[in-house]
């Protein structure tokens, strides 16, 4: 009966392991891609990993546009993290949900058609597109979920 | 039963922190630089008694040219867009002519009195914010090639501070029109600028406004700086009220003869003792009716010059 439990135990732990890292976020490269519309941001994003979807670009490209920023569009300007450095940390429950791959991340971003680029590395492929983010939109939602500090906070 | 009353404690008093975390929120508006103004013509002259001064004319400026009117437009939206609407330039102009026209007109229905305006009041009526973002471009050709030196900074109006700003020259364009590269500047240029006077209100919040007391002694006053109360100069008595009641006893005393003395960077507090929201002018009130209190009891004229200034006048009302 021991045995049995035990069998369980280690068969949970290694599927909660397995789908965790299935649902990390793949490492990836930004870099902005030109002036968007209106509320809106171009970046070039590449996913290092073996097999890359639309939806790990949609997500690495919101993840880096909230935690790391982009540099490099027409007007010379850096494009600033949105989130302080500690945001996600602070608030880990709420970005595993948010830039899961079916996560609400992937409603803010867009594959600019015609852009996939497939660059072979060292270590194997990376893949790449330009992505439109709706910066505006995901700047409300994250605001709302106090991942992002609104400008007015504390007045 | 404990628990229950330690339960409506905390309830209580974490209502009172919300209701307490809403500080005096500042004031911004978008004006032309100087350099601006003077490039594209919109200047006045001013007789400074004797003196010909030349000044920005901001009503010119929005009035006729569609390009900044356009550009601080866009810096209004994307601001809003932030929950920190601005201050309009024009309309400010506009509604201080209309007030002005309104006010003459004004009398009381029983004495046909008309409203009091002193010379200060009428020299006060201008268009102003307790943070000012400075815009200016340059548009730089290179044969067919276009592209735009944009540059705004943010200036606190009383310490005089540069607390944000955001600069830089576009790629350029051989077909996009100015319009365009303009709108794609400012749109560009937004985050990173926004990002830093959101790290000088973190700054703020944390450290307390930074503001300046001016501090004047009434012609014929018989009390000056200088005088002495239990061999303490008045000067001395307002350092130790000022060290007391500043956020880590933070202020700097930058000028000081016995008719006056100069505070800046004088750190107060957002809320006073009651959890109101504090601005200059009440922490001004406190340190005025510190000094009208016995044993020092001197008269302080206290008048208000916006959020972050005040000016003391010793020795009457």
């Amino acid at each position: 009966m021991k045995k049995i439990i035990f069998l369980m135990m280690t068969l949970i732990a290694t599927a909660v392991c397995a789908m965790s890292k299935g649902d990390k976020i793949p490492q990836y490269d930004i870099t902005g891609a030109g002036s968007g519309t209106e509320g809106t941001i171009l970046v070039k994003v590449y996913v290092y990993a073996k097999k890359v979807s639309d939806e790990d670009l949609k997500r690495c490209a919101v993840h880096g546009v909230v935690f790391h920023g982009c540099s490099g569009n027409n007007s010379g300007a850096r494009q600033p993290a949105m989130a302080a450095p500690t945001a996600e940390s602070d608030n880990a429950a709420f970005c595993e949900r948010f830039f899961a791959s079916d996560g609400q991340c992937q409603n803010f971003a867009s594959i600019v058609a015609g852009s996939y680029d497939r660059v072979k590395t060292a270590k194997g492929y990376k893949t790449g597109a330009i992505l439109q983010i709706d910066k505006s939109s995901l700047r409300k939602e994250l605001e709302k979920a106090g991942v992002v500090r609104s400008l007015s906070s504390g007045f | 039963m404990k628990a229950k009353t330690f339960l409506i404690i905390l309830f209580v008093a974490m209502c009172s922190v919300e209701a307490m975390a809403q500080a005096k929120k500042p004031t911004l508006m978008v004006v032309p630089s100087d350099a601006w103004c003077k490039e594209h013509g919109y200047e006045q002259k001013f007789d400074n008694q004797g003196f010909t001064e030349l000044l920005p004319d901001y009503k010119a400026a929005v009035a006729t040219d569609k390009q900044l009117n356009a550009v601080i437009s866009k810096i209004n939206l994307l601001m809003a867009d932030r929950g920190f609407p601005l201050k309009d330039l024009q309309q400010s102009i506009k509604s201080i002519s209309n007030l002005a026209a309104e006010d003459r007109l004004i009398t009381s229905k029983n004495t046909g009195a008309e409203i009091v305006e002193s010379p200060l009041d009428r020299l006060r009526r201008t268009a102003k914010a307790d943070i000012i973002l400075e815009i200016d471009w340059t548009v730089n050709t290179v044969g067919p090639k276009s592209s735009v030196t944009y540059n705004l900074r943010a200036l606190d109006a009383y310490s005089g501070k540069q607390v944000a700003g955001a600069e830089g020259t576009g790629k350029g364009s051989f077909s996009a029109e100015l319009p365009l590269l303009l709108e794609e500047a400012v749109q560009d240029h937004m985050d990173a600028f926004s990002e830093r006077l959101q790290a000088h209100f973190e700054d703020l919040l944390t450290n307390g406004r930074e503001v300046v007391l001016d501090m004047r002694v009434f012609d014929g006053s018989p009390i000056d700086m200088e005088s002495e109360y239990d061999g303490y100069e008045l000067s001395e008595v307002i350092d130790n009220w000022l060290s007391e009641n500043c956020v880590n006893h933070r202020f700097s005393k930058s000028d000081a003869t016995e008719s006056m003395i100069l505070y800046e960077q004088v750190r107060i507090p957002l809320y006073k003792a009651n959890g109101m929201a504090q601005d200059t002018y009440g922490f001004a009130r406190d340190l005025a009716r510190y000094l009208a209190a016995a044993p020092y009891s001197i008269p302080v004229k206290t008048v208000n010059r916006g959020l972050g200034r005040c000016l003391l006048i010793i020795g009457a009302k």
